[in-house]
């Protein structure tokens, strides 16, 4: 793989900054040695020019000096040489810091010479007491001025050129960092540019890639290249894609398989939006419910059959499981309402064409009361013999008696069952009516009570009935109430061992009107609890044998009650007893009583 | 002697409540159906007290025959037998002029002391 951008970037700055560290280290050395040069050069030839002066001086002193000789000042002599050394000391230090330089020396020697022959000349003469002619004297003087005096204006000349250059040279140094910097400069910038234009070709793939994989292109991947980093972002960005790819189509694969699933269902469903709108159906939706095309709302479509409002909310809330209704022609639908439970809310329905279903339990329900109307007529006849043959009694033996009595208690037992399938089968029919009427609840309990003694008394069972005064009335069909009472206390009885307790009590609990069958036999099982009101259904199996009954006197009763617009429960405790409770809505003082109440009302 | 006429398609059920109602000591006359009833109370000037008209029968039910006895003008009490406990089958009959509706299977007890009361 490519040195990362990172270390391509850190590389670059190093360099960059080592090449304008370096020119401008460079360049600010060679300006400070420049300009140290020139304060030596300068300071130098300060000092020459000031010995040049100290020359012009000791001349002027010496020409003074011997002057006074001329005029024979006494002790003039010995000043005159004190003054010569003093030149000749000047021109000792002017040659010290010549610092080779040869034009200077020359002028040096041409004024050192020049007062040579002064000296010689003028100054010896003169102190032998022969001065020379005035005009000689003044020739030869003069040369030594002059000569001087271009000794120092030469220096000073010098000094100008010096200063010339120099500043020449820091122009020129100062143009070469100048250079050097702006070289560097266009060196970084040349090095940047490149590391981008090394990112920029691979990051504008990945652009382009990850534009294309937006628009829906998932089998975009990206040439992995460039530094690191971009090699890096290239791989994870192709794995993406691989990923994202791999979750779209298994995405899409369990999507098909729902489709192909709803498709072959036989059961139409139909998804909603929280407004109700269908938002999908599938093929047997279509077929179930024509009318629930996608767009349209699913309440009209529903509320149209046998489904109130209020119970369609409930079926798209889900809290109703299950409704029928009666589509086109005998076409009879159950529907299962679910939330949908995603955030956008909504809801699932699921349709089940259970026509079939209820053709068949028509059929059973016909049959039911087909057969038990057609089994009447032969028990009659049964009865009716047995009866007749128990009219003479006197004339059979004990054992043919007892025969007879058998015959007869079965015979009752098979009325019995008749009567209660018959009413089951009505009930399921919704054909089972009451004809409610207002009535009280005391004299309904104690005819129960009274028809059940003497069963009770021939197994030594206590039987109690308490009513409360003050009882409120209640809309009811007697017979009805009494044949629910009686099927309560018949289990008791049948439940219940010898000498058992029974209570039947009648009490109000708020508006309603409670009427309890208590034993304290061997209570049910609290998992046999929940479908004890089912048909045929009888606890324990032991018992069960022995007790008589016919196993729907629980349902019979269920559905009597809620005919009534009651509700019946029970609770229990094993070996305690069993307590059945049945609530009936009291009657308020006006309301009207003689209104039938058929089953469609009240039973699911 | 009361004659009773009693109905049914049923010869054992005949034959029971002929028995039964013998032992009572009524004269007892049967028919197989509706229209048998018919024929036998236009015959015989000298005609039943009761009759005990079994609900369902072939070719002319005791509900038809009830009608027409009624609309013939005919007085005497008459007892509809059924094996239908509903109430809407009763409760029709009785419009028609029913004197009183049997279930079956047949409580005779009930059965007796209504015919005694009618005929009485």
């Amino acid at each position: 793989m490519n040195p990362s951008l990172a270390n391509r970037l850190r590389i670059g700055f190093a360099i960059t900054f080592a090449l304008l560290a370096g020119v401008t280290v460079i360049g600010v050395g060679r300006l400070f040695q420049l300009r140290q040069d020139f304060e030596d050069d300068t300071n130098r030839s300060f000092q020459f020019e000031l010995a040049g002066e100290h020359l012009r001086q000791g001349f002027l002193n010496e020409q003074a000096r011997l002057d006074d000789v001329a005029d024979r000042d006494p002790g003039a002599r010995a000043r005159y040489r004190l003054a010569v050394r003093g030149t000749d000391a000047a021109a000792v230090d002017a040659r010290r810091l010549l610092d080779n330089d040869s034009e200077a020396e020359q002028l040096l020697n041409t004024r050192v010479a020049a007062e040579g022959r002064w000296r010689t000349r003028v100054a010896d003469p003169v102190l032998r007491g022969r001065a020379p002619p005035p005009a000689r004297q003044r020739r030869l003087a003069q040369a030594v001025v002059s000569s001087g005096n271009a000794l120092i204006a030469n220096e000073s000349r010098q000094r100008q050129v010096l200063r010339d250059q120099v500043s020449d040279d820091t122009r020129k140094t100062a143009l070469l960092v100048g250079v050097g910097l702006i070289s560097g400069l266009i060196a970084a910038v040349l090095l940047f540019s490149g590391l981008i234009a090394s990112m920029r070709r691979p990051l504008e793939r990945l652009v382009d890639a990850s534009g294309r994989l937006a628009g829906g292109d998932l089998k975009t991947r990206v040439e992995v290249g460039g530094p690191a980093e971009t090699a890096t972002l290239g791989l994870a960005f192709n794995e993406m894609a691989d990923e994202l790819q791999g979750a779209y189509r298994s995405l899409e694969d369990s999507r098909r398989q729902l489709a192909v699933t709803l498709e072959s269902l036989s059961d139409g469903v139909i998804t909603v939006d929280p407004g109700g709108i269908v938002t999908d159906a599938n093929p047997a939706a279509r077929r179930l419910l024509p009318g629930a095309t996608i767009g349209t709302q699913v309440r009209e479509v529903l509320v149209t059959g046998s489904i109130t409002p209020g119970k369609v909310e409930r079926l798209l809330a889900g809290l109703e499981q299950e409704e029928v209704h009666s589509g086109e022609g005998a076409t009879v639908l159950a529907i299962t309402g679910s939330p949908m439970g995603t955030p956008e809310g909504g809801s699932v329905l699921s349709i089940r064409d259970v026509s079939e279903r209820a053709r068949l339990e028509r059929m059973k329900d016909e049959f039911v009361l087909t057969a038990s109307h057609e089994l009447r007529s032969p028990l009659t006849s049964v009865q009716g013999f047995a009866e007749l043959l128990m009219l003479e009694r006197d004339k059979l033996s004990p054992k043919q008696a007892e025969t007879v009595e058998i015959i007869l208690d079965n015979t009752q037992h098979l009325v019995r069952l008749l009567n209660d399938l018959l009413d089951l089968a009505r009930s399921d029919a919704g054909r089972l009516t009451i004809k409610p009427e207002r009535c009280d609840v005391g004299p309904i309990a104690e005819d129960a009570a009274r028809l059940m003694r003497a069963l009770a008394d021939s197994r030594d069972q206590r039987l109690a009935v308490e009513i409360d005064g003050d009882l409120p009335q209640i809309s009811a069909e007697p017979d009805r109430v009494k044949q629910v009472l009686v099927n309560l206390l018949t289990n008791a009885h049948e439940y219940s061992p010898e000498g058992a307790s029974i209570r039947v009590t009648a009490s109000r609990v708020g508006d309603e009107v409670e009427l309890a069958v208590a034993d304290n036999g061997p209570g049910i099982p609290e998992d046999q609890l929940d479908y004890i009101f089912e048909r045929f259904t009888r606890g324990d199996a032991g018992l069960t044998q022995r007790v008589g009954g016919t196993g729907l006197g629980l349902a019979i009763a269920k559905s009597l009650v809620e005919l009534h617009g009651g509700a019946i429960g029970v609770s229990s405790q094993l070996g305690e007893g069993s307590t059945f409770r049945v609530v009936l809505p009291a009657l308020s003082g006006k309301e009207a009583k003689d209104a039938p109440i058929t089953s469609t009302d009240a039973t699911p | 002697m009361t004659k009773v006429l009693v109905a049914d398609d049923s010869e054992t059920i005949l034959l029971l409540l002929r028995t039964r109602l013998e032992m009572e000591g009524y004269e007892v006359t049967t028919a197989a159906d509706g229209q048998e009833v018919l024929d036998a109370v236009s015959a015989s000037p000298n005609g039943p007290d009761l009759i005990l008209l079994d609900a369902m029968m072939p070719r002319k039910s005791g509900i038809d025959a009830l009608r027409e006895l009624r609309s013939g003008g005919l007085e005497i009490p008459i007892l509809i037998v059924s094996a239908h406990r509903e109430e809407e089958a009763l409760g029709n009959a009785e419009d028609l002029g029913a004197d009183g509706l049997v279930p079956k299977p047949i409580d005779f007890d009930d059965l007796l002391g209504r015919i005694a009361e009618l005929t009485g």
